[in-house]
């Protein structure tokens, strides 16, 4: 007698994007895992087209409500490659004040209120508050501090709109700047705590072989430069991205899924994969907090994701507060530019991994075409292996328990479709059949 | 607008933009603010997380705009957590909407006033708004028709504060 079972997470529409999942197991071997998201940040390419190149910043900075700061700084470093500008050095530290300020906000939420309830054993992110107030505000309040950053240097939290090609549309006074340092200096003592916190959940056994991918920059910890390196050894620059990796169709997702040209392999980008592979160059308050917390680095555990994410936000609240510090308002704001026909390409270390962009523009000033590849979608294939392994290590479980396993296994890679807490509703179709013996 | 009435540790807060539609909240604020009990602390919020942030207070008053509840222009008011279900699904996944940020407040910090005034401890303002769906401009101006609304709304709320 054959066993089948199928395991189907239905979809959800969200805003930003819908999430399914199907699992066919067949005699206790997992015979199909197929993840399946819809992206609307696609139709953004297409909107590309025909926009002044002005507009691109603050349209691609609406792909998503929590790393908009991520699609701007991809867009203006990939737009200024096309037009040969180089930002001076005043202007690049402001945009990784930016990113920090993204970071924080973007892990806190994700840790507090998406990750840390599948640790606990609650199934959202209200139910645990009502047991863990404190650990709940205090995440609540790092968010805040991210989000001040961003308020302040990208004119508001969300979407913000003072990035522009060339530089910043207006330089921030050095006295809003500074007004932020109480809040970033107990933001970095909140964090500390989080870190510590964090690292004493209940981890599961789980390591598979990855290979990780994130930018490197050979003095700072990696957000708007660097060359994209691999686990492997393997290096390129941000100009071959699209030799290294390549986008294929699958009949079971809208979206695009990534992969290693040539070899057709998954690979994983994000924080744990950032950390991994730029551990020397994390801010020492950051690793020094990390030789106490009992966790060996590299980690090739997913589930140390929470611990990436804490570690990375005691970096950008450190990184922060020396920005700060040492910073003088440059005039101009923005660089100038000639327009012309041209190509640039951009990746940059989004809060969920690398974030590629290419742009073709003319001489109008307008955009001819536009590639985006979203962290999401280049770690899909590597979530379908993840959870091939993850669910062979669950079949005596009930289905129910599967499902629950399945999403917390995904939402260590913070995809955009798990920015609400449930995105999975999940069925079950059990089916048994009887087979004649051969 | 007049008033008189003590109204000490409320907090008095309008969820808005400076854009389109999206402004109601705050130009409900502003047309209150001049009149309200000087005790009042009014707060500006850009998004209903911010909610969670304001310092404690025995009654909170919340003015946002909605959508898909009534026509526009229409007044809403509700006292939190009666609030009707069709009101409160979530309509995005980005942040959390106002009424899981009141949910989320309930379990973090019951508000201190709630044994006394358990009934009106937060209180809901909602109007309804057009000029939110998607391909529509979010224009830098306000919707005629919100302009005669907005100004109900102000005094009912100032109604709330000074007599309740």
């Amino acid at each position: 007698m054959t066993e089948e079972r199928v395991i189907h997470v239905e979809a959800l529409a969200r805003v930003e994007g819908e999430g399914a999942l199907t699992i066919r197991v067949r005699d206790k071997r997992v015979e199909e895992v197929q993840l399946r998201i819809f992206e609307p940040p696609r139709l953004f390419e297409a909107f590309l087209r025909g926009r002044r190149i002005e507009e691109v910043p603050d349209i691609t900075a609406r792909i998503c409500g929590i790393c908009p700061v991520a699609y701007q700084m991809s867009t203006v470093h990939a737009l200024e490659a096309a037009l040969d500008v180089t930002v001076p050095r005043s202007i690049r530290q402001l945009r990784r004040l930016l990113y920090c300020g993204e970071w924080i906000e973007s892990h806190a939420l994700h840790m507090h209120l998406l990750q840390a309830p599948d640790f606990l054993g609650y199934d959202s992110g209200l139910s645990m508050a009502q047991d863990f107030p404190r650990e709940v505000t205090r995440g609540l309040t790092i968010k805040k501090y991210g989000n001040e950053i961003l308020e302040v240097l990208g004119g508001r939290a969300i979407h913000p709109v003072n990035v522009a090609v060339g530089g910043f549309h207006r330089l921030p006074r050095r006295e809003e700047l500074t007004a932020l340092l109480p809040h970033l200096q107990e933001g970095l003592a909140l964090s500390i705590e989080v870190a510590s916190w964090v690292s004493r959940l209940n981890f599961p056994a789980f390591t598979p072989s990855y290979e990780w991918v994130a930018l490197v920059h050979p003095d700072e910890y990696p957000m708007n430069e660097g060359v994209i390196t691999s686990r492997t050894g393997e290096a390129w620059l941000v100009n071959d991205y699209e030799t290294a990796f390549e986008e294929i169709h699958l009949p079971h997702t809208t979206a695009l899924q990534s992969r290693r040209s040539g070899r057709g392999t998954p690979y994983f980008v994000g924080p744990i994969a950032r950390l991994n592979l730029n551990w020397d160059r994390l801010h020492p308050i950051a690793r020094q907090t990390a030789d106490g917390l009992g966790i060996a680095w590299p980690t090739s555990n997913p589930f140390h994701g929470i611990v990436a994410r804490a570690l990375e936000v005691i970096h950008a609240f450190a990184e922060s507060i020396e920005l700060i510090q040492h910073y003088q308002p440059t005039i101009p704001a923005r660089q100038e530019y000639s327009l012309r026909d041209a190509e640039g390409c951009a990746a940059t270390e989004a809060p969920r991994g690398l974030l590629y962009h290419r742009y073709r523009i003319n001489r109008e000033g307008t955009v001819d075409f536009a590639k985006i590849v979203p962290p999401t979608s280049q770690n899909q294939a590597q979530i379908e292996e993840d959870l091939r392994s993850w669910v062979t290590t669950l079949l005596d479980h009930d289905d129910r328990h599967i499902a629950q396993q399945c999403e917390f296994l995904i939402r260590n890679y913070d995809p955009c479709i798990s920015c609400a807490t449930h995105f999975l509703r999940v069925t079950i179709d059990r089916r048994e059949e009887s087979c004649s013996p051969p | 607008m007049q008033s008189s009435v003590n109204t000490s540790h409320t907090t008095l807060v309008g969820v808005g933009s400076a854009h389109g539609d999206d402004q109601v909240g705050w130009l409900v604020l502003r047309e209150i603010e001049p009149h309200a009990p000087s005790d009042i602390r009014i707060v500006y919020a850009r998004t209903p997380v911010d909610v969670l942030h304001v310092p404690a207070t025995s009654r909170l008053v919340v003015v946002d705009s909605c959508l898909g509840a009534g026509a526009e222009g229409t007044i809403h008011h509700w006292r939190w957590p009666d609030v009707p279900a069709l009101v409160q699904r979530p309509r995005n996944s980005h942040d959390w909407d106002l009424f899981e940020v009141l949910r989320l407040q309930e379990m973090l910090r019951p508000a201190p006033a709630a044994s006394s005034t358990p009934a009106a401890a937060v209180s809901v303002w909602g109007i309804e708004v057009a000029l939110s769906q998607p391909r529509q401009t979010v224009a830098p101006h306000l919707s005629e028709a919100l302009r005669p609304a907005i100004r109900t709304a102000a005094l009912q709320i100032l109604g709330e504060l000074c007599h309740a």
